[in-house]
């Protein structure tokens, strides 16, 4: 029996309600996804999300309890994990330790029985992409961690897969080599046009080098977007919440008149952005990112929505300073501003306004 | 922290009974070996001229080797299998393989002598198809003793490749087969040059014991299975010669010790991987 995915023309990898239980542990729950060809994708979510359950279901590591798996239009639920023909990055590189680079990177090649001639011309090409060569002789420990993540990366390109997968390639490595490594495997993807499934849980590397992102918890998919829409159009609190900084306040929706109206729960009425399919009554947060926030003098005559607060902390990063301000019923709210020469200070426990622009308060609607 | 006082009170007590029941006889069996009241190599031209011993050596090469590779055979799939219990399964499976080995060698061989016995339980359910007059030696000859000896090695043979095939990363399984690896290819390529540290262990171990075998091929073996330290009891009981067996004493020993130093520096090397 082979079934085809309906979206079999773009896609590279299709899931069709693809659960996976150990035991009493449910690690995915009936997961619809669709990877399209030639994008980079990554799967991002807390620890025990899921992420790396579900690269197992693509790889064939693991047959998924219910639900199929599609890989590039053609049902690979019962295909072999040997049989994919896919790629795989691991977290720590899973090189062969009693075989040098040259023999770990030729061994998919002589698996495919290429001739010993092409092995050894494709195995030079390769070691060049990953800015390598030269260290076909040696052995993986005689390498660094991120050459060595390189050697892996070799091993996967070299018998040109439609399709890499990769499992926190970079969590095993220290923050500067993480960021060179971010620039070699994006570029890397550029060249080669090679789909893509990276699973990570730093959000700054998920946004910096995806096409599409898709946040994950308990086994379930929040959000599929891109960066901007994940940044900008969280679909829910904790997306929100997950990607960025974000400042969220509850509330309930008290009138629809072109924006939507929320009362606070700690008393008081802000306007907001208005979104569709919300109606009066409805339990919801309201997200303004740090930045879009500012901070005035509490006497500050305004006609923006705001909260007043105290001036908690001012703290100075260099590009940016961050004011951190305890509202009246306790909680934290963070304001990002750009650092400028000459840039007015507030004192300090004063009591300061947070205010910010309707079009930047976004309502997100409470999980039921 | 320990001062030098206290260690060397602590460790005195193991010492003295070290130096007065170990190192003193040793060292005894040494001299006799040379010295007969007067300084002689004849207990080691006996040893060099002596057939006898000369095929006694040669079977107590065959058997061990013998022995071991078939405790090889039997033991690397056993220890594969354990590898990929879950270490629940794996506790309970492992009290299995070390049962042999908590039991006493003496008793081992009474109960397999009720097993492989001219009228013992294997002989006596053959008997059922194949008439009363039907039996297949499996007492007195080599088989008694392969059996008996493999029985006390496999543990020693197991527990060395369990070691050295569960610190493998399974990562690297794992990678193998999504780059298209089937299973005797992982197994040849991966597996097996993975775990030969731990074979190595094993198999010099098992060799290392089976030189000094002795219950076992005296109670289970024939006349043409007598080992090395059987022929040693031969001549202090039987004959008296002391000297003589002394020297063989001593030669069985050098050639343990030399493959026990095999031994540790293949283990060292594996502990370098
Ligand atoms: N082999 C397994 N046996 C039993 N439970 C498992 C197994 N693998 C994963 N789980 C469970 O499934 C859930 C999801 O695990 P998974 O490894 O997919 O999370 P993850 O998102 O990759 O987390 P991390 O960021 O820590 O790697 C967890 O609750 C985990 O305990
Ligand atoms: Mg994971």
């Amino acid at each position: 029996m082979t079934l085809t995915a309906p979206d079999a023309a773009d896609a590279m990898v299709t899931l069709k309600g693809v659960s996976k239980s150990f035991g009493t542990v449910e690690a995915l729950k009936a997961v619809d996804l669709s990877v399209p060809k030639g994008q980079f994708f990554s799967l991002l979510g807390p620890s025990g999300s899921g992420k790396t359950t579900l690269l197992n279901l693509i790889s064939g590591s693991f047959k998924p309890t219910a639900g199929r798996v599609f890989i590039d239009g053609q049902d690979a639920t019962d295909l072999h994990a040997s049989k994919r023909g896919l790629g795989m990055v691991f977290q720590h590189y899973a090189l062969m330790p009693h075989m040098s680079i040259f023999d770990n990177i030729a061994f998919p090649l002589k698996i495919r029985k290429v001739p010993s001639a092409e092995i050894k011309r494709r195995v030079e090409e390769v070691l060049e992409l990953v800015h390598l060569p030269g260290v076909g002789d040696r052995r993986p420990k005689e390498l660094s961690g991120g050459q060595q993540q390189r050697v892996s990366l070799a091993r996967c390109i070299v018998y040109r897969p439609s399709l890499i997968l990769m499992d926190e390639p970079l969590g095993a490595l220290d923050k500067k080599l993480r960021k060179e490594m971010q620039l070699e495997i994006s570029r890397l993807h550029r060249e080669l046009g090679i789909t893509m499934v990276y699973v990570t849980h730093d959000q700054e590397e998920a946004l910096t080098m995806s096409d599409q992102i898709v946040v994950m918890r308990d086994g379930q998919i929040e959000q599929i977007g891109t960066a901007e829409e994940l940044y900008f159009r969280p679909a829910n609190p904790y997306t929100a919440d997950f990607i960025g900084d974000s400042n969220l306040i509850p509330g309930r929706v008290s009138a629809l008149n072109g924006s939507v109206q929320v009362a606070l729960q700690d008393g008081g009425t802000i306007a907001a952005l208005s979104e569709e399919g919300l109606s009066v009554g409805d339990g919801v947060q309201i997200l303004i990112r740090p930045e879009s926030a500012i901070v005035q003098k509490a006497d500050t005559a305004s006609d923006m929505p705001g909260l007043t607060g105290e001036l908690t902390d001012t703290m100075v990063f260099g590009a940016v300073v961050k004011h951190f301000i305890r509202l009246p019923n306790g909680r934290m709210f963070e304001a990002t501003e750009i650092n400028r020469r000459g840039l007015e200070r507030l004192a300090l426990g004063a009591q300061v306004r947070v205010s910010w622009r309707v079009e930047d308060g976004l309502v997100l609607r409470n999980r039921v | 922290m320990l001062t030098h006082k206290s260690t060397f009170l602590l460790l005195l007590p193991l010492t003295a009974i070290v130096a007065v029941f170990f190192l003193y006889p040793l060292g005894l069996i040494v001299f006799n070996s040379v010295n007969d009241g007067e300084w002689t190599l004849r207990g080691y031209e006996a040893l060099f001229n002596s057939r006898l011993i000369a095929i006694v050596l040669q079977n107590t090469f065959e058997i061990a080797i013998g022995a071991t590779l078939i405790s090889l055979a039997l033991g690397y799939p056993i220890a594969m299998h354990l590898a990929r219990q879950t270490p629940k399964r794996r506790a309970l499976y492992m009290i299995m393989v070390m049962l042999p080995f908590w039991t006493s060698i003496l008793v081992k061989s009474f109960a397999l002598a009720i097993i492989l016995g001219e009228n013992g339980l294997i002989n006596d359910f053959l008997g059922l198809f194949f008439g009363p007059d039907f039996f297949i030696p499996m007492m007195f000859n080599r088989v008694g003793v392969f059996v008996g000896m493999v029985n006390y090695l496999l543990p020693f043979m197991i527990l060395p490749i369990l070691t050295s095939l569960m610190s493998q990363d399974p990562a690297l399984r794992k990678a193998a087969e999504i780059m298209g690896a089937g299973p005797t290819r992982i197994f040849l390529t991966i597996t097996l040059p993975l775990s030969l540290t731990g074979v190595m262990a094993g198999v010099l171990m098992n060799v290392v014991l089976s030189l000094g075998m002795y219950i076992t091929p005296a109670l289970l073996g024939g006349r043409k299975d007598v080992m090395m330290a059987n022929l040693i009891d031969f001549y202090t009981r039987k004959t008296l010669d002391w000297q003589l067996a002394s020297a063989i004493a001593v030669s069985l020993l050098v050639i343990s010790v030399i493959l026990a130093a095999f031994l540790q520096r293949s283990r060292g090397r594996g502990a370098a991987l």
